[in-house]
C-alpha cells in the first residue's frame, strides 16, 4: 500500500512537471504574418557628392532605359515566400500568411500586434530596403526588420535590426545589363532578409 | 435693538472690514495672473490650433466654441542628404577614409533609415516648433517630399503653393555623423529658416547647425538598434532645439 501511494504520488509529481516544463519554441505552432516595404531605396555617395536618397537608383533605371520595379511589395512576398522563415525564427510548422500592404518603418516600430489572436503570433515586418554604396566602399543591400512575438496577445520577445548583403559583381550601364542587375538586388535581398530573421532569434548580449 | 442685533450687527461690519483688507491682495494675485499668460500661449502655439484670439467677454457661445484658424503658417520639409564620416588616428585623409569606408556606408544607411522623410518630421512634430522658433502662432504643414539640396539655396521664393500673408519654411538641410578618434560621436543637423513678409519681397532666410554627442548609436549589425535609433532621434530634436536658439540669436 506505502509502495502504491508513494508511485501514485511520482507519476502525479511527475506529471505536474512535465506541464510545467517549457515546450522548446521550436516545437510550438505560431501563426506567422509577413508585411512587406513600400519598395526599395537608395543612399550613396561619391568621392565628390553625397547622394539624394533615390539618386543612385534613378541612375540606374535611366541607364537601364527603363523603370526596373525592383523589389516591388508583390516581388518581396515572392522572395521572402522562397525562404524557410518559420525555421529562420525559431517556429517550426507554423502557418504564414503574406500581407501585401506594405507598411513604413513608423508603422512598423508602433507598438502592437497588429493581428489579434491567442495563442502564438509572429509578426515580421521588413519596413526598409536600402541600396547602399561608398566613394570606396562596394555595394550592397541594406534590410530593416522588426521582428515581434506576440504569446496571447502579451509580447513576448522583440527584435528590431538590420542586416546587408554584398552586391559583388553589380553592374548597371546599359540595358543589356538589367536582367543580371535585378537577379543581384534580388538574391541580395534574400541574402539579407535571412540574416535578419536568423538574428531575430538571438539572445541579447547584455 | 436687541443685544442679538447688536452682535450680528458687529459681524457684519467685522467682515466688511476685513473684505476691504483682502482687496488689495487679490488685486495682487489678478496681476500676477498675465504672468502665466505667455507660457500659456506658447504651449498652445505648439499645437498646430493655437490659441484662440481674445474675445469680447459678450461674445455668443458658437463663436467660443470654435477657435480660429491661424492666420500664419510654418512649412517644414526633412533632409535628404546624409553624411557619415570617421576620422582615426591618421587624421582623415583618403587612407582614413579607405579604412572606414564600409563602417561609414552603413551608418550612413542607418542614418537615413532611422531618420526618415517620415522619423525627421515626426520627431519634430512632438516639439514646441513655434515656440522654440518665436513664430507668432501657426499651422504647421509637413512635406515629406524632402526639397533638391542643391536648389535650397538658389530658390528664394515660396517652396510651397501656400498664400498665407504670415508665411515661414523650416527646412532641414543636412544630416551628418562624425566619429573623431579624439572627440568621440556626434549628430550634426543643419537647418534653414525662411520667413517671407506680407507681399512679395524676399525672405529672411537664417541658416544654422545643432550638434551634440552620441554615446549609442550606431548599432552594430545584427544588434537591436532599439536604443540606438531612440538616441538618434533624441539628439536630432536637441540638434533642432539648439538652432532654433542659434536663430533667436541672429534675429537680435
Amino acid at each position: 500500500m506505502y509502495w502504491k501511494s508513494l508511485g501514485a504520488a511520482a507519476l502525479i509529481a511527475a506529471g505536474a512537471a512535465s506541464a510545467e516544463a517549457p515546450m522548446p519554441e521550436s516545437a510550438r505552432s505560431c501563426d506567422i504574418h509577413v508585411y512587406p516595404a513600400d519598395g526599395v531605396h537608395s543612399v550613396g555617395e561619391d568621392f565628390d557628392a553625397v547622394k539624394r536618397v533615390d539618386q543612385d537608383l534613378r541612375d540606374y533605371y535611366r541607364a537601364a532605359g527603363r523603370s526596373l520595379d525592383w523589389l516591388t511589395p508583390d516581388r518581396q512576398l515572392t522572395l521572402i515566400s522562397q525562404l524557410p522563415i518559420a525555421r529562420l525564427i525559431g517556429a517550426d510548422n507554423s502557418p504564414t500568411t503574406m500581407h501585401s500592404e506594405p507598411l513604413s518603418r513608423h508603422q512598423a516600430l508602433e507598438p502592437g500586434p497588429r493581428q489579434p489572436g491567442a495563442g502564438c503570433v509572429v509578426e515580421v515586418m521588413l519596413p526598409q530596403l536600402m541600396l547602399e554604396r561608398g566613394g570606396l566602399a562596394g555595394r550592397s543591400l541594406r534590410v530593416f526588420g522588426v521582428v515581434r512575438r506576440y504569446d496571447n496577445g502579451a509580447l513576448t520577445r522583440s527584435y528590431s535590426g538590420f542586416a546587408s548583403s554584398s552586391m559583388e559583381g553589380f553592374r548597371l550601364k546599359a540595358p543589356e545589363d538589367a536582367p543580371a542587375a535585378t537577379s543581384l538586388v534580388e538574391q541580395a535581398y534574400r541574402g539579407a532578409v535571412e540574416t535578419v530573421l536568423r538574428n531575430s532569434t538571438k539572445i541579447p548580449r547584455k | 435693538m436687541t443685544r442679538k442685533d447688536i452682535q450680528v450687527k458687529s459681524l457684519l461690519i467685522l467682515s466688511a472690514s476685513l473684505a476691504a483688507l483682502a482687496a488689495p491682495a487679490a488685486a495682487q494675485n489678478s496681476s500676477a495672473a498675465p504672468a502665466i499668460e505667455p507660457a500659456a500661449a506658447e504651449q498652445a502655439a505648439s499645437t498646430a490650433e493655437p490659441a484662440p484670439a481674445p474675445l469680447p467677454v459678450a461674445a455668443p457661445p458658437a463663436l467660443l466654441a470654435t477657435p480660429a484658424e491661424p492666420q500664419c503658417e510654418l512649412h517644414v520639409w526633412p533632409a535628404e542628404r546624409f553624411q557619415a564620416m570617421t576620422t582615426g588616428w591618421l587624421g582623415g585623409g583618403l587612407i582614413d577614409a579607405a579604412i572606414h569606408a564600409e563602417g561609414d556606408k552603413a551608418r550612413r544607411s542607418h542614418l537615413a533609415s532611422a531618420l526618415d522623410s517620415e522619423g525627421q518630421l515626426h520627431s519634430l512634430k512632438t516639439l514646441d516648433l513655434v515656440s522654440l522658433l518665436h513664430l507668432p502662432p501657426s499651422k504647421i504643414v509637413t512635406h515629406s517630399e524632402a526639397l533638391d539640396r542643391k536648389t535650397v539655396n538658389k530658390i528664394k521664393t515660396r517652396r510651397s503653393n501656400s498664400t498665407a500673408p504670415c508665411y515661414s519654411e523650416l527646412i532641414v538641410t543636412d544630416v551628418f555623423y562624425h566619429k573623431a578618434a579624439m572627440w568621440g560621436r556626434s549628430l550634426r543637423t543643419s537647418f534653414m529658416l525662411r520667413q517671407f513678409p506680407e507681399g512679395a519681397g524676399e525672405p529672411t532666410i537664417r541658416k544654422t547647425t545643432g550638434g551634440n554627442g552620441l554615446k549609442i548609436f550606431p548599432a552594430k549589425e545584427g544588434e537591436d538598434t532599439t536604443a540606438a535609433d531612440a538616441e538618434l532621434v533624441s539628439v536630432f530634436q536637441k540638434n533642432f532645439t539648439e538652432a532654433a536658439a542659434n536663430f533667436a540669436k541672429q534675429s537680435r
